[in-house]
């Protein structure tokens, strides 16, 4: 008898197959996303003080590696109020409002995708007007207009985000399905007797799911800038509850005094989105058909 | 298509029609084709791209691309019923069921996203409404074994892209045959293959054909898978049948010019210098199709008449019928 062994012979040092695996998964992005992750779901027990109760007297406090105490690890901002824990529940109301809009806005995107798509006609001329539409309007002014009118509140932010993301689903998907539609499988599933419904969820659906988190992803990212910067404006959660754009908006007033409010979440923020963007250029690498080596 | 004794046809389509409207004008892809089928026989269709065979074929279950194309007028006479009177709802109910289609390209007529197995279920469910899972299974192992996939079983987890042409191809065929069909409509269906497994598929298709009394339609380019599988044959050219024949006596005696045309671009023969026969010029844009034979301007046999009038069809046996002016002239029922 003879046993096969392919890799005797050729043993692989540690370093090597971790080499491997940085090249294979984005294992820096993926880290930095499970720590924003715990940070968010737990963010009430994982703070060390309230992030919301000013203490004027221990107001601009400098972070630990700048001549501060342990006990305020970043410091603490123009209130007295730990900077540490605004960061984490800022990152709460970041991740709360990022899912809740691609959710949102990724269900109705793909919903008229399918319909604009499979069914053609004029219910594709309607829906294919809109997205250029709402693809074209410039988001920040509405944005305003919007939040002027109806007041700035969590729910309004998210409502409005996902009104003015939708339309990047749709383009792409739309164009996924109008190849799909024309596919033989799905001449065969009508040849088979499936209603439409049942062909546009059962058998299209599953196969633009790969575009569809991709997409997702990239726009989680996008869904997270766009939501400081709206917080920035002072036009999305409003205080005192803590966000990172508005950490930012207070912080700016403190420049050149202490630059460390400025700096902190805007780190936060830029290696998150960055985070996210990796994993999403990774995800379409692995999961777009036209990038796949074959 | 042969008028023959009694028995009332399975299919029969009475001057057909199906035009699409395009921005460049209307195009007349099937134009007033005719012909029947009798249970248990089957019917090839020929003819170059373009020349409305499949669309003939996709007016029989009536999928046609809306809202291009429609449906002009015609009568589809299935078993009695005219199809194109039913509802979409009956019609859902009969394709799959009563009428079943093998497509052309087996690399995508399968969802790559479902396992075959899960795919093969979907008729049974929703034409026989068998929920049980174990029984789903064993009817579609069977369905698979009788198509000739090697061990069932284990294929019914495979993927499409696990499996070869030829293997796709035989599990469209399963799934097409599953709810015991009475017509079986085949669109090019070993176009995509490579020879070997064609002369496999089609083996496979003649001998259900045989075992089930399966009444069948093959359209293809291909003059000799016709050959192989066909009883009776309809050569079709710019939207019309231009001969009607038994497979023996078309082969044997082609009238019809193009028929000719097309049986010396076949054999090989070659024009002195070596090379094959092709018929001059090229198929007319159905879209500008004028008055008269369409297939005129390329006919060695035309004569003045053949440009302003569409030949009727002449009775060559009760089994060969053609359209053409020239052979109604030879047999002497000439033009009126």
């Amino acid at each position: 008898m003879t046993q096969l062994s392919l890799d005797a012979g050729t043993p692989v040092s540690i370093s090597s197959r971790i080499r491997t695996l940085l090249k294979r998964w984005p294992v820096g992005s993926i880290a930095i996303l499970i720590v924003l992750l715990v940070l968010g779901v737990f963010a009430p027990f994982l703070e060390p003080h309230n992030p919301d109760t000013p203490q004027i007297m221990k107001a601009h406090r400098p972070p630990v590696f700048l001549g501060g105490t342990w006990d305020y690890v970043l410091g603490t901002d123009d209130l007295g109020r730990d900077n540490l824990s605004r960061l984490i529940s800022g990152a709460r109301i970041s991740l709360l409002v990022g899912f809740a809009v691609v959710l949102g806005a990724g269900s109705i995107g793909t919903v008229l995708a399918l319909l604009a798509g499979y069914f053609g006609g004029i219910v594709d001329i309607i829906i294919s007007r809109m997205t250029e539409v709402f693809v074209a309007v410039p988001f920040l002014l509405v944005a305003i207009a919007v939040v002027g009118a109806v007041g700035a509140s969590t729910t309004n932010l998210v409502l409005t985000l996902i009104f003015m993301t939708w339309a990047g689903y749709a383009r792409v998907l739309r164009a996924e399905v109008l190849r799909l539609r024309e596919l033989e499988f799905v001449k065969l599933a009508k040849v088979a007797g499936c209603s439409n419904m049942r062909i546009l969820f059962h058998h299209i659906l599953p196969n633009i799911v790969n575009p569809l988190v991709i997409l997702a992803t990239l726009q989680l990212g996008a869904t997270i800038v766009i939501e400081a910067s709206l917080n920035f404006l002072g036009l999305g959660v409003p205080a005192p509850q803590a966000t990172w754009g508005g950490m930012l908006a207070a912080g700016k007033n403190y420049i050149g005094f202490q630059d460390s409010l400025v700096i902190i979440p805007a780190i936060a923020i830029f290696l998150v989105v960055l985070s996210i963007n990796l994993l999403g250029d990774w995800l379409r690498l692995r999961l777009d058909p036209r990038f796949r080596q074959l | 298509m042969t008028q023959m004794s009694g028995q009332p046809a399975l299919l029969e389509v009475k001057n057909l029609r199906t035009y699409f409207r395009t921005r460049a004008g209307v195009a007349k892809a099937v134009d007033g084709v005719s012909f029947s089928l009798q249970q248990g026989r089957t019917l090839g269709i020929v003819g170059e791209s373009g020349s409305g065979k499949s669309v003939t074929m996709m007016s029989i279950v009536r999928l046609i691309a809306k809202p291009a194309g429609r449906i002009e007028s015609g009568e589809i006479l299935f078993e009695g019923k005219d199809l194109l009177k039913l509802t979409d709802e009956e019609m859902r109910r009969i394709r799959g069921d009563q009428i079943a289609v093998v497509t052309q390209d087996p690399m995508t007529s399968l969802n790559p996203v479902y396992s075959i197995g899960n795919q093969l279920e979907e008729p049974l469910r929703l034409h026989q409404g068998i929920k049980t899972k174990s029984v789903l299974r064993d009817k579609v192992i069977a369905g698979l074994r009788r198509v000739g996939i090697p061990a069932p079983e284990m294929r019914v987890r495979s993927y499409p892209h696990q499996m070869s042409g030829g293997q796709r191809q035989r599990v469209v065929t399963a799934m097409a045959l599953e709810c015991h069909p009475s017509l079986l409509l085949c669109d090019e269906p070993t176009t995509a293959l490579d020879v070997t497994v064609q002369m496999q598929v089609l083996r496979l298709l003649r001998e259900i054909q045989r075992e089930q009394r399966l009444s069948m339609i093959i359209v293809s380019h291909d003059l000799a898978v016709i050959a192989r599988v066909c009883d009776d044959v309809a050569v079709m050219y710019a939207g019309r049948i231009v001969e009607k024949a038994g497979l023996v006596s078309l082969f044997e005696n082609p009238s019809h010019p193009y028929t000719k045309a097309l049986m010396r671009s076949l054999n090989g023969e070659t024009d002195g210098k070596g090379r094959l026969h092709a018929i001059e010029g090229q198929p007319p844009d159905v879209r500008q199709i004028k008055r008269g034979c369409p297939f005129a301007p390329r006919c060695r046999e035309a004569m003045d008449i053949c440009t302003s009038e569409f030949p009727p069809e002449v009775v060559l046996s009760p089994n060969h019928t053609t359209s053409c002016w020239a052979v109604s002239a030879k047999i002497g029922s000439g033009p009126r």
